[in-house]
């Protein structure tokens, strides 16, 4: 009676074992077009000496008594090579640059007239991964310039479509859309020949009213030609160099 | 001028051809050397020039130049591993720039001063030098009253009560002398104290606190629980726990007891109008904070005036920020 007991146990852990893997593959989906497009954006962009673009974002925050409101901030990036880039970014929180010439790493306040350099990796991913992790530099839209964005996108979503093509004023596109427990992406690629990145919005599902982060690429440049000074931060005369406080710091 | 009427006249014993043969010696031996000295001296040979660099710095081990050579290769990128592209290269249309297109540069006329030298661009800015910090931390007391949201970085929350308002960090020189932390002194005056705190001796005088060094003292930042009958007149009454029994001088805090004053740790929210030589200004994410030791300052602006609150730094768990 007790081995048969057992037995019976067995079979119901088995089978409730097999229904679960059943549903978890029956959640995950990948459209091969839309792996397809994200491949050729890595290629595009990897094969890259120069790009220049400018970007807009919108940022929902959280306010403890306003509730939801709206930051918007614009980026003029320029990047050469695989380790040179500039950004200059002016918004809720003022006008930055951040220069970075394959060994240091310079971000100057328009609005303090000060600075901090850094020094970083010798190239543009590890500089940015690096300066994330330490510092909270934001780098936005640095996702699309990983070589390992498709892989990246399959390993962190469960599903992942292609909704055909759509216009995004002038500019026909490609939608993409991605979805796990807690974020929806939907990217929008160029498609006049250059698979580019145009708009992507990522709504976080698991946060109070669903924030939305949305970023819009425009003026996009192919190889653009820019001199190596442009990435060399020259003080203004009467700026401060001052210290910065690493966010791993104890 | 003066020099030659004495001479005249201490030694009238001499004939006058002795006196004038002396001058024209005099003269003749030493312009010479005065002259040679106000052409040379300003520009010394290069074999005598004195290094300004320090002879026990340590070697650079940084790599040359990243900048490439004008003759540049192909592509830099690493070998990447990511699958072959899909894409068929002769796809790729050319570059519809034809060379002698390119319009000659059309530079306007310079209007700079002909001795202009454009600014120099250094491969590294000048390092940071970091103030002095001392060895042994004093902390920022919590605030009396509940915070507002903090401002995060990471895992660390910064709490006050008066939203950020940069203004730059400039140096207040109190009436009295008032060294740095970190000034070293060889010798005190008379009117220095000494003040012992958890078996450590110090030197106290007109509000400034010295630690004994081998050779001298060391300017320290007050030792929390000392007690001194007096403190400097310029003293700043500061208002804490709606209490007015506390007092601010060159970044220490004191409080009024019936012993005289004793040194109290700062209590966050407490507003200051000027911080003492010392200080550093730090970035913190996109904020700026003055820094003495673990003392955190928030420039803040109280009724049109710049001022500096105290704030509290914890350290909380991070949480994932929607960007």
């Amino acid at each position: 009676m007790k081995r048969l007991l057992i037995l019976i146990c067995a079979l119901i852990s088995a089978t409730l074992l097999l229904a679960q893997e059943d549903s978890n593959s029956s959640s995950r989906s990948v459209d091969s077009v839309a792996v397809y497009l994200l491949d050729n954006v890595v290629a595009m962009i990897g094969e890259l000496q120069s790009c220049s673009y400018q970007l807009t974002t919108s940022v929902d925050k959280v306010h403890p008594t306003y509730g939801l409101h709206k930051e918007f901030t614009d980026y003029k990036v320029y990047m050469s090579g695989t380790d040179k880039m500039l950004i200059l970014e002016e918004g809720y929180d003022g006008k930055w640059g951040y220069w970075y010439n394959g060994t240091i790493f310079t971000y100057y306040s328009y609005n303090e007239d000060n600075y901090a350099i850094i020094d970083a990796p010798s190239n543009t991913v590890a500089m940015i991964d690096t300066l994330h992790q330490m510092y909270n530099i934001e780098f936005p839209a640095a996702d699309f310039f990983y070589p390992t964005l498709t892989d990246d996108i399959l390993n962190s979503f469960d599903t992942l479509w292609y909704l055909g093509r759509k216009h995004i004023g002038e500019q026909e596109c490609s939608h993409i859309l991605a979805t796990n427990e807690s974020m929806n992406v939907q990217i929008w690629l160029t498609d006049d020949g250059f698979t580019l990145p145009l708009q992507f919005v990522i709504v976080y599902r698991n946060q109070k009213d669903s924030p939305q982060y949305e970023a819009t690429f425009t003026h996009w440049e192919v190889n653009p030609e820019l001199p190596p000074s442009l990435f060399e931060f020259v003080p203004p005369p009467d700026a401060r160099l001052i210290a910065t406080f690493p966010k791993t710091s104890n | 001028m003066t020099y030659c009427l004495m001479i005249t006249k201490r030694n009238s014993i001499f004939p006058n051809w002795a006196i004038i043969t002396m001058l024209v010696l005099m003269i003749g031996l030493g312009l010479p050397d005065l002259a040679e000295a106000q052409r040379m001296r300003h520009r010394p040979t290069p074999s005598q020039r004195p290094s300004t660099r320090p002879s026990n710095r340590p070697p650079s081990n940084r790599p040359p130049s990243s900048r490439p050579p004008s003759q540049r290769p192909p592509s830099q990128r690493p070998p990447s591993s990511r699958p072959p592209s899909s894409r068929p290269p002769s796809h790729r249309p050319p570059s519809s720039r034809p060379p002698s297109q390119r319009p000659p540069p059309s530079r306007p006329p310079s209007n700079r001063p002909p001795n202009y030298r454009p600014p120099n661009r250094p491969s590294r800015p000048p390092a940071y030098r970091p103030p002095y910090r001392p060895s042994r931390p004093i902390w920022v007391r919590p605030g009396y009253r509940p915070y507002p949201p903090p401002y995060r970085y990471g895992r660390w929350r910064f709490y006050g009560y008066y939203p950020y308002y940069y203004h730059p960090y400039r140096p207040y020189y109190w009436g009295v002398y008032r060294p740095a932390w970190g000034f070293f002194v060889g010798a005190l005056t008379a009117t220095a104290i000494i003040v012992t705190i958890e078996n450590q001796k110090y030197h106290y005088d007109q509000g400034v606190f010295y630690e004994p060094t081998d050779d001298g003292y060391e300017v320290v930042p007050a030792p929390v629980g000392a007690t001194v009958e007096e403190i400097p007149e310029e003293a700043q009454q500061v208002v804490i726990n709606e209490t007015n029994n506390y007092y601010y001088f060159g970044g220490d805090y004191f409080e009024k007891t019936d012993e005289g004053y004793t040194v109290v740790p700062p209590v966050a929210g407490t507003i200051v109008e000027h911080l003492p030589e010392g200080g550093e200004e730090v970035r913190v994410g996109k904020q700026t904070y003055v820094r003495f030791g673990e003392i955190y300052y928030q420039p803040v602006q109280v009724d049109g005036e710049d001022m500096y609150e105290v704030v509290e730094v914890k350290e909380e768990p991070e949480e994932e920020d929607n960007k």
